[in-house]
């Protein structure tokens, strides 16, 4: 009871903070960009800020409340269309500036991982080949140059359709120790090779040789491979393509991430699906809920939409625990996490729909629920490679 | 000198992945039904041994391993028994030595 009043007095607060905000609010003018011509625009909403650090590793939570709120900006423009500055005969007012009801703020950030980028990147992706409208950027000029350069060796702008326009920023901004590579996707392990190769060619921008031993490099390929596999296999059950409009965009994305100071390649595969804990089967659900895990969450505070599922994470993550069922099946997880004891060094962090689970060798599996889903999966390897001999 | 029937997993394919088609076009049942199963029905018709050689292969997903293995046992053309005795596995290099030690737990598991 008393918690249902102090919910109540936290909502009444924050409407009222939200009001006298859009009383302050003034409309502002704001250049927006498609790949073509740019364009002056009247904001008539305030900018949604990114947090400074987008980061799944060090900033988990505000990261994943951001990608929350772009994605509801996304699905509301997909459903509402962009009719801004149009009549409804769908030719354009002449001589009136086109209005926008709020955007993305890149400016303020500083860091941006690789997983966050992907997972971005991936969803406005899935929004341009649902809606086929290519999103503007905002203010692109203003961007921070970490933002900028992130998203632009990921092929950011590429893949929303700006086709040319942001080379010579990118020229005069690239800089530092940190280099991505363009983002690839694909629906089974077909792009396998060409994903391989991609990563071993980023690998070499640690400033050695041969950065990948001949063995790492064999079990990234059997890692990635096999997530590859587990998507086309799982991530997306016949069943879920009606609930979910993917229809058949059902996608893995890939990227990765060569830092040479810290010499670690970090790897990243994310879908869009159903996720590890719906997967499962239900006869799996009985023997990986932990009630300790439920009694631990709510008396911690933590508001957490699926409190089991980072147990479901670490159940899937052992030998022989499969989304099937079938003998023979769940050696998939394992894999992905033996690389790292093959590299030496690093982790494996697996993010799905309500959990992240976190494998370090010599270290107790970290787990935990998210305060916020992620939807479907994100696995990320972090390896560090040692100095070449 | 045995009689052998050769098979290099690289002439399959140097990035093998996946269980089925719907996994990969380089996947398990493929390999098992297209180069592992007749190789067994030719080494089986001349008493000769099965080596199948993990050298050049640039990825092992235990999918395609299992399923190409296990999945030989699982379906009944070859037994747990004639596996062990019929079938070397040649890792080529030491790097891949623990795949080897996977050929045999997942036919040991099937």
């Amino acid at each position: 009871m008393r918690l249902r009043h102090r919910t109540l007095r936290a909502a009444k607060r924050n409407a009222v903070r939200v009001a006298k905000r859009k009383r302050a609010f003034k409309p502002f003018l704001v250049t927006t960009w498609d790949g073509g011509v740019a364009r002056r625009a009247l904001c008539v909403s305030p900018a949604t800020s990114a947090p400074s650090h987008i980061c799944l590793s060090e900033n988990l939570d505000e990261t994943l409340r951001f990608i929350k709120v772009v994605r509801a900006g996304l699905e509301q423009v997909r459903i509402g269309s962009s009719a801004a500055g149009k009549r409804r005969d769908g030719r354009s007012k002449k001589n009136r500036v086109r209005q926008i009801r709020g955007y993305v703020d890149f400016s303020a950030i500083s860091q941006f991982g690789t997983g966050a980028a992907v997972v971005l990147t991936a969803m406005y992706d899935k929004y341009r080949r649902i809606s086929g409208i290519t999103p503007s950027t905002v203010d692109l000029h203003k961007w921070s140059d970490e933002a900028f350069v992130t998203l632009y060796e990921l092929g950011f702008f590429e893949t929303v359709g700006h086709i040319a326009g942001t080379e010579q920023r990118y020229t005069d901004s690239a800089s530092g120790d940190l280099r991505t590579m363009s983002m690839m996707t694909g629906t089974n392990s077909k792009e396998l090779q060409r994903a391989s190769e991609a990563i071993l060619e980023l690998s070499k921008f640690i400033g050695d040789k041969d950065p990948l031993r001949a063995d790492v490099q064999v079990a990234l390929n059997s890692a990635l491979g096999e997530a590859m596999s587990n998507v086309a296999a799982h991530a997306y059950p016949s069943n879920d393509a009606g609930e979910s409009g993917q229809g058949d965009l059902k996608l893995w994305w890939v990227s990765a991430s060569a830092d040479r100071v810290r010499r670690t390649l970090r790897v990243v595969i994310y879908d869009q699906g159903a996720s590890i804990p719906v997967t499962l089967p239900q006869r799996s659900w009985a023997k990986a809920f932990s009630a300790a895990r439920a009694l631990e969450t709510i008396t911690s505070g933590l508001v957490a939409p699926h409190p089991q599922d980072a147990d479901f994470i670490e159940f899937a993550m052992g030998e022989g625990n499969t989304q099937t069922g079938r003998p023979g099946r769940g050696e998939g997880l394992p894999q992905m996490r033996d690389l790292v004891q093959i590299c030496g060094g690093g982790s494996l962090t697996i993010l799905s729909r309500g959990g992240v689970c976190c494998y370090r060798p010599d270290v107790k599996l970290y787990t935990r629920p998210l305060p916020v889903p992620i939807q479907g999966t994100l696995i990320e390897w972090e390896m560090n490679l040692p100095k070449a001999a | 000198m045995e009689k052998e029937v050769l098979i290099s997993i690289s002439d399959f394919s140097t990035y093998p992945s996946g269980r089925d088609e719907r996994d990969g076009p380089f996947n398990g049942t493929k390999f098992r039904e297209t180069v592992l199963k007749p190789a067994f029905e030719t080494a089986r018709a001349s008493g000769a041994k099965v080596v199948v050689s993990l050298a050049d292969v640039m990825s092992f997903g235990s999918s395609f391993l299992e399923e190409a293995f296990g999945g030989l046992v699982r379906q009944g053309a070859v037994t747990k028994r004639e596996m062990r005795d019929r079938l070397v596995v040649d890792p080529g290099s030491d790097i891949n030595l623990r795949y080897r030690d996977a050929i045999m737990r997942y036919i040991d598991r099937a």
